[in-house]
């Protein structure tokens, strides 16, 4: 009990000053929040009024003007949420500066330290989640989330499943710092998975038929597209599976973490001070 | 078996480095993505010592002789090739929270500090990673802002500091905690003359009043003379020396600079070199340095000191200076000859 308790403090104290980090940073707040979120926002919003005031405003592939809108608020907020590009660019950074060594010799693992330190700086992408959420409870146009607890208490669990998604994701895409010498590489292939396999771009059901069984189960759709689609149209079954596959994506990624990790270490080779 | 008094204990400890060898050429880079050729080097063969509570070890050797590879094989990064370690009872390389409560490390150049918060926000993290009771921190932080001077960066970010500061900070944040154990590897690179000085008298205070047991590598022979007693010399991944600093002295010391000035009337410089002929004719290794009328300087070996003292005194009656070299010129020496003559 004990033990939990003191692991639990050591977590949040990582939690904390990650969260401070980002916070003291405030031009890359405004960057994060005004630009990288809004503008991309904004363009995908002016394409589809276009797209759907061709269609006479009938849905397309299941998603009404408004559901698609709020759809792609969210997908924007969620992949600002689940971003392991600086779990990556961190993780790298400290294996070939030799950081790592430093970070080794504390009392609370590594892959721990990452992972509360991912949570800390996450949490302040909530706050987009829970605005967007706000305006759609407002909005007459667009169904909420129900009311209903368990449909809460399940998202909920789905995001926080997500988050552990995308560390032990990118931690396992990170790792691979150890056997190569650009780590650019690692990067460019986040973003490009993300954007093309998270459902960002375009909602997962508007993909070609012969790509639907890639959408509907690649690990990164359960970091943005499912989250998105189950706030926009609420749906029991659909969160039960989401939660389920995510959880079990979860176990497997963890473990394989764990195991990449051990690896590496065993042939961490950083000589000279 | 570790002794109670006994903190580290290795035992013929080796470690073996590979690595991928270049080959040029198309042919070789596709050959090497299939079936790659490595070369190894032995960076640590056969190490052996112990370090008692309260003791004090420095560890010296050129660059590449194996001495951060040793730092990080205690604090339990690397794993040895073979052989035995045990620090406090543990095994370095298991990484056990408990071990790692135990030990304070500090690698000059690197730092865990939180870059872009203040200072104090990484020891406030220390106290919760190290689960230090309250009034315990207090106390600690205090003491090592004052014998630090640090209370004036506390509140700024680590970003702002200069390269001294930060490693005084990551000095102290590794020490909040009050390890029992001390590993640095080369805790006072960057440093300034006085914070130098801090470090120096504050792990000696630590070393006499709370027991702790510090093993220090470093190219700097103030950090050594100034905070070991004893020192390992590595050369090569192989000890040559183990034993006391004092001792290294006299072991590795072989030439001694002799001044001669006149006493009463300038001296006959012919006189001078024939003396000095006939001395190096009859055995002596002996060199003029400076040849002066007003001075003679000799570089002599340590055996021939007493020879050329008594034949000086006899032929000029001058007065006499001898100086022994520094422990700084002592391993330079030693370090050219083995480049020279490995």
């Amino acid at each position: 009990m004990l033990g939990l308790s003191t692991r639990g403090a050591r977590a949040i104290a990582y939690g904390h000053a990650s969260f401070s980090t980002m916070v003291c940073d405030r031009g890359m707040l405004v960057v994060d929040f005004c630009l990288a979120t809004t503008v991309p926002y904004l363009v995908q919003l002016l394409i589809w009024q276009y797209v759907y005031q061709e269609q006479n405003g009938s849905d397309i592939a299941g998603f009404g003007y408004h559901q698609l809108v709020f759809y792609y608020a969210y997908a924007l907020a969620l992949a600002r949420l689940n971003n392991g590009y600086d779990v990556i660019a961190q993780l790298s950074a400290h294996i070939h500066e030799g950081r790592l060594e430093v970070q080794l010799t504390k009392p609370f693992p590594y892959p721990l330290q990452k992972l509360f330190g991912f949570l800390g700086e996450s949490s302040l992408y909530f706050l987009p989640l829970l605005i967007i959420l706000l305006v759609q409870v407002v909005h007459s146009g667009a169904p909420a989330v129900p009311h209903n607890p368990t449909y809460v208490l399940g998202m909920a669990a789905l995001l926080v499943l997500s988050q552990i998604l995308c560390f032990t994701l990118s931690f396992c895409i990170g790792l691979a710092s150890f056997w190569i010498v650009r780590s650019g590489i690692l990067l460019t292939l986040l973003t490009t998975l993300s954007a093309l396999l998270s459902g960002l771009l375009l909602p997962p059901d508007l993909w070609p038929s012969f790509l639907q069984p890639v959408m509907a189960w690649n690990p990164l759709r359960f970091m943005v597209a499912a989250p998105a689609e189950l706030m926009v149209k609420p749906d029991n079954e659909l969160l039960l599976w989401s939660v389920v596959v995510s959880f079990a994506y979860c176990v497997i990624c963890a473990s394989l973490a764990c195991l990449a990790w051990r690896k590496s270490l065993e042939s961490y080779h950083s000589v000279g001070g | 078996m570790q002794t109670c008094s006994e903190v580290i204990r290795v035992t013929e400890v080796s470690k073996q480095y590979r690595s991928r060898t270049q080959t040029d050429g198309y042919r070789g880079f596709f050959r090497g993505l299939f079936n790659p050729d490595y070369e190894y080097h032995q960076a640590l063969d056969g190490i052996n010592l112990s370090l008692g509570r309260g003791e004090s070890l420095g560890f010296l050797g050129a660059n590449g002789a194996g001495k951060s590879t040793f730092a990080k094989i205690l604090c339990g990064i690397q794993r040895p090739t073979t052989g035995q370690v045990e620090v406090l009872g543990f095994t370095p390389h298991t990484r056990s929270s408990a071990f790692y409560k135990k030990i304070g490390v500090v690698f000059g150049h690197k730092h865990s500090l939180w870059w872009d918060l203040p200072v104090r926000r990484s020891f406030d993290l220390a106290r919760r990673l190290y689960s230090i009771d309250q009034r315990k921190f207090d106390r600690n932080r205090t003491e090592l802002c004052d014998a630090l001077n640090l209370a004036s960066v506390l509140e700024r970010p680590v970003r702002v500091l200069s390269l001294g500061e930060r490693v005084k900070c990551e000095l102290a944040m590794n020490l909040l905690h009050s390890p029992e154990v001390l590993l640095l590897d080369e805790p006072t690179v960057g440093l300034d003359l006085s914070s130098r000085s801090e470090i120096r008298q504050y792990l000696n205070r630590l070393r006499s009043e709370r027991g702790i047991s510090i093993f220090m590598t470093s190219h700097d022979m103030g950090d050594i003379e100034g905070c070991c007693e004893n020192v390992l010399l590595l050369h090569q991944g192989r000890i040559h020396y183990d034993g006391k600093l004092s001792s290294l002295k006299q072991k590795f010391r072989k030439d001694v600079k002799v001044r001669m000035t006149p006493a009463d009337h300038v001296f006959d410089l012919q006189v001078c070199s024939t003396l000095a002929q006939s001395l190096c004719e009859r055995g002596a290794n002996l060199e003029i340095l400076t040849l002066s009328q007003e001075e003679v300087l000799f570089k002599v070996d340590k055996n021939d000191v007493n020879a050329l003292s008594s034949t000086l005194i006899g032929t000029f009656n001058p007065n006499l200076e001898i100086s022994y070299p520094d422990l700084e010129e002592i391993m330079l020496n030693q370090l050219t000859q083995w480049r020279e003559a490995p």
